[in-house]
């Protein structure tokens, strides 16, 4: 589902996020992607659904090299991708429920039809009983799970999360997580960046680990640690 | 499959998925099987095609404007100055055109002494002579009208309208000689000019005088008339482009944040412009209505003098009203304006917005 073939990405500064990453993420496949802040974990994230553009080597994502896309075909991918924004990209000039709302909007879904769907999305987070407040109203942690909420509303065929649990009490990341793992079990290809080892290990999936933009590992977590 | 069943489908489909979620997601039930997760799957698939779909096309373009009109109501103040200055600025070639669209009728039309010829009969003419005269002319082909002024009639005329009566009546007898006022049924210069000449070769005829030196005046004012207005049209063209692109610059600006995220979860170019040229859609809309109005009400402060003004000349011409063809351009050109200068103004920067 998610190829990088020798990808590099150096900024226009001169930093290195990525370095050479070669890595195969197969369909229905879940993964995590730890390492130290500043390893490259969001640059990898923001490469396939083209928020950055590599210095060289191919990103490939669904059978496409995300370097032949069109521009005008740069949003059908970005429909089919699903992400949990760090920083939450979330909007404060409208309600919970309208900011859910978005990536169906976009789809080209009648507004009247969605409302199920939005409150599905909302309720796995928790957040059913929030839906008309101004997202500026929550808690950090409630706003990381409208996030959470947002990415999953069209039940994309990749989800990248960046950080979901941050912000959340350890009971609502093993939810979140559970959640996960079940959309993961019907097919979804998911990749998950953090740095909460203590959940990566519970959760036993594979685990792709970066040190300053490059792959140093990889492995399937257990309790004794990357095997 | 007709499109509305595949729709009705699609959409019992989506609403079944969007149940068995919920069903799943409540909490008693914390353990999913796959089996309807597939189905959801499908359902999936067809949020991509829903995109064809007519009816949620219309539905969102429904949405889209309503949106734009509230967020314009929503800061009524700047609104309204925008507004104000599209009407103000449109209402501009409208009054023009209203005013070159009466002088033309003027210029055209057969009651003013535009297209009259005056035939001064010698003095030695007598009343009964005149009007055989009269009834020779009004049989003549070239001729549309032909009315006798005795001398008595026009010495009344003159005293009504001149006010020098007074002075007249010092005189011994009336200095006037009979007229008969001739309508041409050919206005064109080259026709009168002719029927002048043929006529002022007549016996018992002194003069007959043509008022057309005003007449060509008139037409020369007019066609330079024309072409201020398509100047004026034109710079007041690109003006409503800069003052509607602009109020939209901002508007983009105010809005990137939304603009970013929306592109973000996979908006389109033409999703997120829609908004923006609806926008526009409505600024022009509102523009040309007001300067529909604004003109309607010049025409109204204007109409009465012009009519007194006319009477002078003793025409019945009216102002015509601005009437539905201006009214109904300036709304429709109010609308391509407003649409066009929102693209304009958005394309090149909504494309720089580029997560």
């Amino acid at each position: 589902m998610i190829v990088f073939d020798s990808v590099s990405k150096r900024f226009p500064n001169g930093h290195v996020g990525l370095d050479r990453i070669n890595l195969h993420l197969e369909r229905g496949e879940m993964a995590f992607l730890t390492g130290h802040s500043g390893a490259g974990k969001s640059t990898l994230l923001k490469l396939i659904m083209l928020m950055e553009r590599p210095s060289s080597g191919h990103v490939q994502v669904g059978g496409y090299r995300l370097s032949d896309l069109r521009r005008g075909q740069i949003p059908a991918l970005r429909r089919n991708i699903g992400v949990v924004f760090q920083d939450h990209q979330l909007l404060f000039d409208r309600s919970v429920f309208d900011n859910v709302a978005i990536p169906l909007m976009v789809a080209g879904y009648d507004y009247g039809d969605i409302g199920k769907r939005i409150r599905a999305a909302l309720d796995m987070v928790g957040l059913l009983d929030k839906e008309r407040l101004n997202p500026i109203a929550l808690s950090g942690g409630e706003r990381q799970r409208v996030g959470i909420a947002r990415a999953m509303v069209n039940r994309p065929a990749v989800l990248l999360a960046d950080e979901p649990t941050g912000n959340l009490d350890p009971d609502l990341s093993a939810d979140i997580m559970q959640r996960f793992q079940h959309y993961n079990q019907v097919g979804m290809t998911i990749l998950i960046a953090t740095h909460d080892l203590d959940l990566v290990q519970r959760m036993g999936h594979r685990v792709i680990t970066l040190e300053g933009g490059r792959l140093v590992s990889e492995g399937v977590a257990s309790e004794d640690g990357v095997v | 499959m007709s499109r509305t069943e595949k729709g009705l489908r699609a959409r019992a489909r989506q609403r079944k998925a969007a149940v068995t979620t919920w069903r799943k997601t409540s909490r008693e039930k914390p353990n999913p099987k796959p089996k309807p997760k597939v189905r959801q799957r499908k359902s999936h698939g067809q949020s991509i095609s829903a995109l064809d779909n007519w009816t949620s096309l219309i539905g969102l373009h429904r949405r889209v404007s309503r949106e734009a009109l509230s967020r314009i109501l929503s800061t009524p103040l700047a609104s309204l100055i925008t507004v104000l200055v599209l009407a103000v600025a449109m209402s501009l070639p409208a009054v023009l055109s209203m005013a070159l669209d009466n002088l033309r009728e003027v210029a055209g039309s057969n009651q003013m002494t535009s297209a009259r010829a005056s035939m001064y009969l010698k003095s030695n003419i007598s009343d009964a002579q005149a009007l055989q005269l009269r009834e020779s002319l009004a049989h003549d082909a070239a001729i549309e009208q032909a009315t006798y002024i005795s001398p008595a009639q026009g010495l009344t005329e003159f005293e009504k309208y001149s006010g020098l009566g007074e002075a007249l009546r010092q005189l011994d007898e009336n200095p006037l000689p009979g007229v008969i006022e001739i309508v041409p049924k050919d206005v064109s210069p080259l026709a009168v000019s002719n029927l002048r000449n043929r006529l002022s070769r007549m016996t018992g005829v002194d003069e007959v005088r043509v008022d057309s030196a005003w007449l060509k005046r008139l037409q020369s004012i007019l066609k330079l008339g024309n072409r201020i207005f398509t100047g004026v049209s034109v710079l007041i063209a690109l003006a409503v482009l800069l003052a509607v692109g602009n109020t939209i610059r901002l508007l983009v600006m105010n809005r990137t944040e939304e603009i970013r995220v929306i592109k973000l979860v996979g908006g389109s170019d033409g999703f997120v412009i829609l908004p923006f040229l609806y926008s526009g859609f409505w600024y022009g809309l509102l523009g040309g209505l007001s300067a529909a109005v604004i003109t309607a009400t010049l025409w109204s402060s204007v109409a009465g003098p012009a009519q007194e003004l006319a009477s002078l000349y003793q025409s019945s011409f009216r102002p015509g009203f601005p009437g539905l063809a201006i009214t109904f351009t300036l709304i429709v050109s109010g609308m391509i304006m407003g649409v066009g200068g929102a693209f304009l103004a958005s394309w090149r920067q909504l494309r720089r917005i580029d997560p």
